[in-house]
C-alpha cells in the first residue's frame, strides 16, 4: 500500500522502470519451439533465465506486468545467494548497493538483552546477510537478463490457462494485443504466492497458517544506526508486541511490527503512521521521516506434495510459503531456481539422464521442510500462540542476559544453506567418515580466501569442478586424465588443485594454501578430493583420491548413465 | 553433576512446559510450575545447584 495521492510506482527513491509490450513471433504467425518457459518474472524467475542462459539454453520469460514489484516486500539476501549472483555474472552490482552485515540486537521490554554475531571470517569474500530492496534485486537481474542474447521477457504477458499435451505444455497468454498460446517442452512456474499455473493446474499448498500478523512498512529517514538487525520484544510502545528494524540503501528503514486486532484497521494509513511514530520516539529517533510503502503479513509454513508436475517445475513461492523470520522465503526461492534450472538446461542439451530432474523436489521441498522446523519455532518465538508459549518465551528473554545458555533462543535462526545429503544424486563414499570436517557431501563449498583479491569460487568452472588436495610437489597421473573423462558436452570439467607448497604441472590450475586454511576448512589431507556440481554443492567427497568411485559420483550426479 | 543439556534438548523442554502450561490453565500455572522445580531439585540432588537456579530465576524480574 501506498500512502494517499501517491501511485503504486511513486517512489521515494527507486525509478520504476516501463516495459513495453512486444509482439511476440506466435502472434505474427511463426510457429516457434521453446524448450523452456518460465512463468513470472520476479527475482527467482530471473535467477532460472539467468542460469538456463549461462548454460546455453534460449528461455522466454512471461510476466504479466509492466515493471518490476511494486514495494520491496524481501529485502535480505544470504551469503549463498550471493555467490549465486557472482556465478551468474550480476554481483558487482549487489555488492555496490546492498548493505552487508554480521549483527544484530535484541531487547526485551526497554533493556538490550543480546548481541547477535553470526559466523563470519575474513577468509570469506561476501557478509553473511545483505540489505537491498526487493527492487533493486529484480532491476539487476532484469538488466542482465535482457541483455542476454538466450533470454527474451515478453511483459504485459499474462498466463490465463495451461494444458499438458504430448508434443509439452500449451500456455494461454492474454496481452494488450489480444490472446495468443506458446508451446513448451518444459515450463518453470515462478509466478508466485498466487500462481496461476498452481491454480489452473488444480495443486494445492498444503500445511499450517499461523495467527500472528505483522504489518511490514518501508520509511526514509536518516539515521547514523548501523546495518544490524534489531529485534524488540514486548516493545512497550504498541501493547508489548515484537517489532524488528533493518537498515535498507538510500536512507530507508524496514519497520516490521506486530498486529492485535483488526487488520482493516491496523492498515489505514493515519494507524502506521501512528505506530511508526511511536517505534521511533521509542528508540530515540528524532529526524524526520517519509512513509513509503506498506502491507500486512501473516506467517503461514504451506507447500506443494510435489514441486513438479509432468513437465511442469514449481520454484520459489509457488512451491511454498514461509514465515518472514529468518528471511527464507526469497532465499529460497533463488536456491529452487538455479537447481531447477542447471538440471533442466543438461537434460535439454542431451548432457544428463532425464531422471535427473527427478532429485528436484527430494533436495528442494526437503530444504522447505527443514525451514518449516526452524520457522516453526521462530514463529513461536516471535508471536507466542497460547498463554504457555508466552510465558517461556519471557523467561528466556529474562534469562537470557545472564545466562548464555538461553541466548540461542532469541537468535533468528537466518536461513542457512540447506545439504542434500537424502539426494540420489549424493555420493556416500567409502571413506567420507574418515574426514573430522570440512564439507560433509551435498553441502555448499566454502568460499575460502586463496589471495589477496581471490576466492575459491573465482576458479570454479561453469559446470562440474573437483577440488583436489596436495602435499607434494605434482598431483598423480590418474587425476591429470580426470579432466578429459568428466567433460560435460561444451562444458570443460574445472580441475583445481590446494597445494600446501606451489608447482606447475602442465595446465593444471594449482593454488597455494601455505598457512593451510583452505586444507583446514575442508578437513583435507593429502590426496583428499572433492565433487562440485554446477551449483557448487558437494556431489562426494574422498579422503584418498579414488577414481572409480569420483567417476561413479559423477554419473549418479547426472542422473545416471546417458544411453 | 554439571553436566550441560543439548540445546536441542532444551528446545524440547520449551515446547512441552509451554504445552503442559496451556493445559493446566492460567489458575493453576503456579503451583504446576512449582511441583516441576521440586521434582527436578529432588532428581539434580544437589542444593547448592538449586539455590543458583533458584537465584538465577530471580534475577531481570521487573
Amino acid at each position: 500500500m501506498k500512502p494517499s495521492g501517491k501511485s503504486e510506482l511513486d517512489s521515494l527513491y527507486f525509478e520504476y522502470p516501463n516495459y513495453p509490450f512486444q509482439t511476440p513471433p506466435e502472434m505474427r504467425g511463426e510457429k516457434r519451439a521453446h524448450p523452456v518457459v518460465i512463468v513470472g518474472a520476479g527475482p527467482v524467475g530471473l535467477v532460472a533465465a539467468l542460469e538456463l542462459a549461462r548454460h546455453d539454453v534460449p528461455v522466454v520469460l512471461l510476466d504479466y506486468k509492466a515493471s518490476l514489484n511494486e514495494g520491496s516486500r524481501a529485502i535480505c539476501v544470504s551469503r549463498y545467494n550471493y555467490e549465486t549472483f557472482q556465478q551468474l555474472g550480476v554481483v558487482s552490482a549487489f555488492e555496490e548497493k546492498g548493505l552487508g552485515w554480521t549483527h544484530g540486537r535484541c531487547y526485551y521490554k526497554e533493556e538490550q538483552i543480546y548481541r547477535l554475531k553470526m559466523p563470519h571470517s575474513n577468509e570469506e569474500r561476501f557478509y553473511p546477510m545483505y540489505n537491498i530492496q526487493q527492487q533493486y534485486i529484480e532491476k539487476y537481474l532484469a538488466d542482465a537478463a535482457l541483455s542476454s542474447p538466450n533470454i527474451s521477457i515478453r511483459w504485459q504477458s499474462k498466463v490465463s490457462g495451461i494444458k499438458a499435451q504430448s508434443d509439452g505444455v500449451m500456455l494461454d497468454i492474454e496481452t494488450p494485443e489480444g490472446p495468443y498460446q506458446i508451446i513448451a517442452d518444459h515450463v518453470l512456474a515462478a509466478d508466485g504466492a498466487r500462481s496461476v499455473v498452481r491454480k489452473e493446474l488444480g495443486l494445492r499448498l498444503k500445511g499450517d497458517s499461523y495467527e500472528g500478523r505483522y504489518l511490514i512498512a518501508d520509511i526514509q529517514m536518516q539515521s547514523d544506526f548501523p546495518t544490524e538487525r534489531r529485534a524488540f520484544f514486548s516493545c512497550p510502545v504498541l501493547g508489548d508486541s515484537t517489532v524488528l528494524i533493518h537498515k535498507q540503501p538510500d536512507n530507508i528503514w524496514r519497520i516490521d511490527y506486530q498486529v492485535e486486532g483488526n487488520s482493516e484497521e491496523a492498515v489505514k494509513e493515519e494507524n502506521v503512521r501512528t505506530s511508526i511514530a511511536a517505534i521511533l520516539d521509542f528508540i530515540g529517533e528524532s529526524a524526520q521521516w517519509e512513509l513509503e510503502w506498506w502491507s500486512i503479513y501473516n506467517a503461514s509454513t504451506l507447500c506443494l506434495d510435489d514441486y513438479k508436475h509432468g513437465k511442469v517445475t514449481f520454484i520459489g513461492d509457488s512451491a511454498h510459503l514461509v514465515p518472514i523470520f529468518g528471511v527464507r522465503g526469497l532465499n529460497n526461492g533463488i536456491a529452487d531456481a538455479v537447481n531447477a534450472a542447471w538440471k533442466l538446461a543438461y537434460v535439454i542439451k542431451g548432457w544428463a539422464h532425464e531422471r535427473i530432474l527427478e532429485s528436484y523436489t527430494p533436495e528442494r521441498r526437503g530444504a522447505t521442510l527443514d525451514v518449516f522446523k526452524s520457522a516453526g519455532k521462530s514463529t513461536r518465538f516471535m508471536t507466542p500462540p497460547t498463554r504457555g508459549y508466552r510465558l517461556l518465551r519471557d523467561a528466556i528473554l529474562s534469562l537470557t542476559p545472564n545466562n548464555s545458555f538461553a541466548q540461542p533462543f532469541a537468535d533468528p535462526r537466518q536461513v542457512s544453506p540447506y545439504t542434500y545429503s537424502a539426494s540420489p544424486l549424493t555420493y556416500e563414499s567409502v571413506d567420507s567418515t574418515e574426514f573430522s570436517g570440512g564439507i560433509v557431501a551435498g553441502a555448499p563449498i566454502v568460499n575460502m580466501k586463496v589471495d589477496k583479491e581471490n576466492y575459491l569460487l573465482d576458479y570454479l568452472g561453469l559446470g562440474f569442478s573437483g577440488i583436489y588436495f596436495c602435499d607434494q610437489d605434482s598431483a598423480p597421473d590418474a587425476l591429470t586424465k580426470l579432466s578429459s573423462k568428466l567433460a560435460v558436452g561444451s562444458e570443460p570439467f574445472k580441475l583445481l588443485v590446494i597445494a600446501k607448497n606451489e608447482f606447475y604441472q602442465g595446465s593444471l590450475t594449482v593454488i597455494e594454501d601455505a598457512t593451510g586454511s583452505i586444507f583446514d576448512a575442508y578437513g583435507a589431507e593429502d590426496g583428499s578430493f572433492y565433487l562440485v556440481r554446477p551449483d557448487r554443492h558437494v556431489c562426494g567427497r574422498w579422503q584418498n583420491f579414488n577414481q572409480n568411485e569420483v567417476s561413479q559420483s559423477f554419473q549418479m550426479a547426472l542422473g545416471g548413465i546417458v544411453e | 553433576m554439571n553436566v550441560a543439556m543439548k540445546f536441542e534438548d532444551l528446545e524440547k523442554v520449551y515446547d512441552l512446559l509451554a504445552e503442559a502450561i496451556d493445559r493446566v490453565g492460567p489458575d493453576n500455572e503456579a503451583i504446576f510450575l512449582s511441583k516441576v522445580c521440586l521434582v527436578l531439585s529432588h532428581k539434580i540432588g544437589d542444593l547448592d545447584l538449586v539455590e543458583e537456579s533458584i537465584k538465577a530465576g530471580e534475577q531481570n524480574i521487573v
